[in-house]
């Protein structure tokens, strides 16, 4: 049984066309994949089901109706409810006041009942963390916990079709288990679910179909009930092309050269935790894996200055650091794709000339007056070279995609030919396209002699694009694998593994 | 004691307990009641004032021109009252409406044309400012002897009317806390962003919290008028950015969103405490104003160490 058909939706915005022809059918009781590449249409598509934007031609049918919604809380009525990417929390309220948020039950006379409040707050969010308190405010919560809370009040008001915009990309490989749990209790509740997210394996998990985007179309469906879970299929209607891994196997390890870029020693990252120590040669792309929370991200943040270690030693190129400001590491030439673009890689508002040519200003080569021209130059020679779409240095970032926004964050460190590249979970909400350019330009950078240290929550992909990858497990190196002896059993065993078993 | 130190209102009840320290040991008789009377009606307009500067600043804005609606007020009451009591109550209800109509002025500009409120509510206060001259363009105006004399009075000879006013006013903001509009006005202030993706109207919560924000500002002009029995068209204006560094102190984010009513309260009765300090040391005029300066930065800086912290561990 059918409950929503979206037939030739269109919208432009400014004379562009950002859906051309979008058609999708909800089946009853079915998960629903909605994939594409960033840019392809699929999110102005739900925008339009779920009342954010109005269509600009064609017609959505719901529970046999004809369907007009002019903003999400009419479309929220009907019974549609989106999970919006970017989150609808007040950071300063509690978890129980943001679940019940605009919809507090009240008594007659006007007065909020709270009891009632935290009573469905706390039914909803067991389901997904029942040691979570209620009381806990919405700002001391981890990505993953918000994420949580947010689909928790969307399910507590009881839709007939929801909608979650990648609710997977803050959540570990456990949690992701525990939303699907919760979405196959929907599912056996007559709930519709459309599902956007960009790991296959999570589409070929849960989804029961997939409806494919692209270039603002829908190219095609794929009904796994019937058909098999074809991957390479999957993966060449969303780009239209063949799949193919970013790292050449063959010419990888060529561009390592003997000589040693960067040595750590003895650093200790937090507090009454272990030390690590590694060394890194020039040219080569050394990846930071094992479960999340194990040191990775602090170790980033301690080589590119933003934290200071408690003890140990960094060189770079045989010449001893001290990091003491973020300033220090990129004049040596150390520099950091941080981990939440947004607020810490781009000036959102700016075009994306500032944001290349900004990083210079640190390193005080610029002079006292600005030479626009030849900055200018080097920025277009930067969107060449880590090809931004379009290739234009007046556009301002926000309006550029996930992908091309993290194209701009790697971008304007090239100018400075950086020594070493450190990379947070650069692929986080960039689609397959864009992710595969960005590992390109990334082993091109390694084989003209930059050191990379990369950290990626997604196993398959450190393996696909690193010569060595260490597992880390509170603070510490537990072990080191080479592509070569890649196995999921392997890694997972590895990152499981206490420091104290490893140093036996 | 951990979680004592952690709450919101730590720091500022600690700086509280220090100013109350020093005052007593500086001005002859703190504790007996005839002191705690005259200090706590000297206090009064600005915790009130504070309370009407807390509501706005928790919904995101920042109200400029709140003490020329006091100063608006109270010249309304001195020129409409007489020895009648018919003439005191028609004069503070046309203060009262007054005092809403500036505060759906405000409301307006800011929530629903979207104004940038420290312009637009500065833009008011010129207005109001214009008014009070053109109703009294001199001091003056008449108070009636009952009226300002009930200010100084106590109720069962143990309860301060000014106390009474305070709790008048702690009361309201309770009934306040009841209502939706209480946590609209936390969660625009927070994030408008997510308190309209909620679906709440948030240009209405802005509005709202303006005209709450004027109950407190009648309060502060009935107050005041009983303090300085005349209008004055001159007489407020100390109250705005006052009101504003009593919020601050009292832990509340100029960001909106964040901090305690309650917070805004020990913020003005510090600043209070800080008038006295200076006034019985005894210090030459000229250094009265220099050495408070300082003495209210010290307090600012004390009231946002647990932010710092924070921050420094993020």
């Amino acid at each position: 049984m059918q409950l929503l058909e979206a037939k030739s939706l269109r919208k432009s915005y400014g004379g562009v066309m950002a859906l051309r022809d979008g058609n999708l059918i909800c089946k009853q009781g079915k998960v629903c994949g909605l994939l594409g590449a960033n840019g392809s249409g699929k999110s102005t598509f739900s925008k339009m089901i779920s009342g954010v934007v109005k269509p600009d031609g064609g017609e959505i049918w719901f529970d046999g109706e004809r369907l007009n919604v002019a903003n999400p809380q009419e479309a929220k009525k009907q019974g549609i409810i989106m999970v919006h990417q970017h989150l609808s929390l007040v950071p300063e309220l509690t978890i129980w006041e943001n679940m019940t948020l605009g919809s507090e039950p009240e008594s007659a006379m006007g007065f909020m009942k709270d009891q009632q409040s935290r009573e469905i707050a706390q039914t909803y969010l067991s389901k997904f963390s029942p040691e979570l308190s209620i009381d806990e405010k919405v700002k001391d919560l981890s990505l993953a916990q918000k994420q949580f809370v947010e689909i928790a009040k969307a399910i507590s008001q009881k839709p007939k079709l929801l909608i979650l915009d990648e609710p997977t990309a803050p959540l570990e490989q456990s949690e992701v288990e525990k939303l699907f749990a919760v979405m196959r209790e929907l599912k056996a509740n007559h709930t519709s679910i459309i599902f956007i997210s960009h790991r296959l394996w999570e589409i070929k998990t849960i989804c029961d179909y997939v409806v494919v985007f692209r270039n603002g179309e829908t190219v095609g469906a794929i009904d796994f009930e019937t058909e098999a879970k074809d991957e390479n299929l999957i993966v060449s209607m969303i780009s239209g092309k063949e799949h193919r891994h970013a790292k050449d196997n063959a010419s990888a390890s060529s561009a390592i050269q003997s000589e040693k870029m960067l040595e750590v020693r003895e650093l200790m990252l937090r507090k009454s935790k272990d030390r690590v120590s590694f060394d890194i040669k020039k040219g080569e792309v050394v990846g930071l894996g094992g479960l999340q929370g194990q040191g990775q991200e602090e170790l980033l943040l301690v080589l590119s200055g933003l934290i200071q270690p408690k003890q140990g030693q960094i060189s770079l190129g045989g010449k001893k650091l001290k990091l003491r400001h973020p300033k220090h590491a990129v004049r040596e030439g150390m520099v950091l794709v941080p981990g939440d673009r947004h607020k810490e890689g781009l000036f959102l508002q700016h075009d994306v000339l500032l944001n290349l040519i900004f990083p210079q200003f640190a390193t005080k080569k610029t002079g006292f007056f600005l030479n626009m021209k030849k900055l200018k130059a080097e920025a277009n020679e930067v969107i060449g070279q880590v090809n931004i779409v379009p290739n234009d240095p007046g556009k301002v970032v926000q309006y550029l995609s996930g992908g091309n926004q993290q194209k701009v964050v790697v971008g304007k460190w090239l100018p400075l030919s950086p020594k070493v590249l450190l990379l947070s979970d650069p692929a986080k909400g960039v689609d397959i396209g864009a992710k595969k350019e960005l590992y390109d330009t990334v082993r091109k950078l390694a084989e003209q002699g930059t050191s990379v240290l990369l950290y990626a929550s997604d196993h398959e992909e450190l393996m696909d694009i690193c010569d060595r990858v260490f597992i880390l497990f509170e603070d510490q190196i537990v072990d080191e694998l080479m592509p070569s002896d890649y196995s999921e059993q392997r890694f997972v065993a590895a990152s499981l593994r206490s420091a104290k078993a490893a140093g036996n | 004691m951990h979680k004592l130190q952690h709450h919101s209102l730590f720091p500022i009840v600690i700086i509280f307990l220090i100013v109350i320290a020093v005052n007593a040991y500086l001005q002859p008789g703190f504790f007996t009641f005839d002191v705690f009377q005259s200090n706590l009606a000297s206090f009064t307009p600005l915790v009130l004032a504070s309370m009407a500067q807390a509501v706005v600043i928790l919904v995101g804005g920042i109200d400029l021109s709140l003490g020329m609606a006091v100063t608006l007020s109270t010249v309304i009451m001195a020129a409409t009252m007489n020895d009648s009591p018919s003439s005191v109550f028609v004069g503070i209800g046309l203060s009262l409406v007054a005092t809403f109509a500036v505060g759906a002025l405000n409301g307006i500009t800011v929530g629903y044309l979207k104004l940038p409120a420290i312009i637009s509510t500065f833009a008011v206060s010129a207005i109001c400012y214009g008014a009070a001259l053109l109703i009294m363009p001199q001091p003056g105006g008449y108070i009636p002897s009952f009226f300002y004399e009930a200010y100084q009075t106590n109720i069962a000879s143990i309860l301060p009317v000014s106390l009474v006013i305070i709790i008048i006013g702690l009361v309201i903001w309770g009934f306040i806390q009841r209502r939706k509009i209480y946590r609209y006005i936390y969660a625009v202030g927070g994030s408008e962003q997510a308190a309209y993706a909620n679906g709440i109207n948030t240009k209405k919560v802005k509005l709202y919290a303006f005209l709450i924000s004027s109950i407190f500002i009648v309060l502060t002009a009935l107050v005041v008028v009983s303090q300085t029995a005349t209008g004055d068209a001159n007489m407020g204006r100390a109250y705005t950015l006052n009101s504003i560094a009593a919020v601050v102190i009292g832990g509340i984010s100029l960001q909106g969103g964040k901090g305690n009513l309650i917070g805004a309260v020990l913020g003005a009765l510090i600043l209070g405490f800080i008038s006295n300090i200076i006034f019985f040391a005894n210090l030459s005029s000229f250094y009265q104003d220099l050495i408070k300066g300082l003495i209210i930065i010290f307090a600012l800086t004390l009231s946002i160490l647990p932010t710092l912290r924070k921050k420094a561990l993020a």
